[in-house]
């Protein structure tokens, strides 16, 4: 496993699936990637020993290289373009706590980055209604955009946010979502902030402490999302073999 | 082909739902375990 100290839900969930199925994981800092040693090189040694690579790097084009190479599935565990196991455990979640969560109406309340363009991924396979909210000029591309949060919130189901680095919070005005926000959206909705969440930025403490956050619970998923995600990839190798 | 999880798009819906069907088989496992540990 690739990945920063500092990582918590992701890491966590990771290390404790991969123990509950008899395995065991060794945590490098992601930076051990970039050293002048070729990634064909690194990978060609790990092949002796890794059954599964874990990988939370800035640069996902490292982890389409390290695949390239590697016997073993190579996992994204977040890049700068997406993070595709969040994204998937919040939509298993969300299966739990919906009747048709693949017919509900989606709003990413945020700007164009990791989160967003994961769940741009995923509604792309899942064939999701999908939109985004936010400013002019943090737009994803081939998604339908408002600029106005309360034009943008009537009708959604679930309400995605990201928080942002404080250098763009001047350009969010308004951006934060809030307990009024929320009851303009369809009956039943559900807010479903990407942790972490900061109060009073891209969401209200009120919200926050109110019915409509999925609950800390919500990521629980994390762990056996994971673990299906580990063992579909290597039921895959098995297969092939 | 070796099976990477990089990009959601590498995958198609069914690929995506039968992920869930291992996670939902994952949590049956884990519930008779904790079943069978209370019995015990």
């Amino acid at each position: 496993m690739f990945f920063l100290e500092t990582s918590i839900r992701t890491r966590v969930t990771f290390e404790k699936g991969v123990n509950l199925l008899g395995g065991h994981t060794i945590l490098f800092p992601p930076e051990t990637l970039d050293k002048k040693e070729e990634i064909k090189d690194v990978i060609g040694y790990l092949n002796n020993w890794a059954d599964a690579i874990i990988v939370r790097h800035s640069n996902i084009e490292l982890l389409e290289r390290m695949a390239k190479y590697s016997n073993a599935p190579v996992i994204n565990a977040m890049t700068d373009v997406n993070h595709p196991c969040e994204v998937l455990s919040d939509l298993y979640a969300l299966s739990k706590l919906r009747d048709d969560c693949l017919a509900d109406k989606y709003l990413f309340c945020g700007r164009k980055c990791n989160i967003g363009l994961a769940w741009r991924e995923l509604a792309d396979v899942m064939k999701l209604d999908f939109s985004q909210y936010c400013p002019k000029g943090y737009e994803m591309e081939n998604v339908n955009v408002y600029d106005d949060i309360r034009s943008a919130i009537i009708g959604k189901d679930i309400i995605c946010t990201d928080s942002l680095p404080k250098e763009l919070l001047p350009d969010f005005t308004d951006y934060q979502i809030t307990l009024d926000l929320m009851m303009n959206a369809n009956k039943g909705a559900l807010l479903n902030p990407c942790p972490p969440f900061f109060r009073g930025e891209d969401v209200s403490a009120s919200v926050v402490d109110s019915g409509f956050f999925v609950g800390y619970e919500f990521k629980r998923h994390l762990l056996e999302v994971q673990q299906a995600i580990l063992i579909y990839c290597m039921e895959q190798e098995e297969i092939i073999c | 082909m070796m099976k990477h999880f990089i990009r959601l798009t590498d995958y198609t819906k069914e690929e995506l739902l039968s992920v869930f069907a291992v996670a939902d088989s994952l949590k049956r496992v884990s519930i008779k375990i904790s079943c069978v540990e209370k019995q015990s």
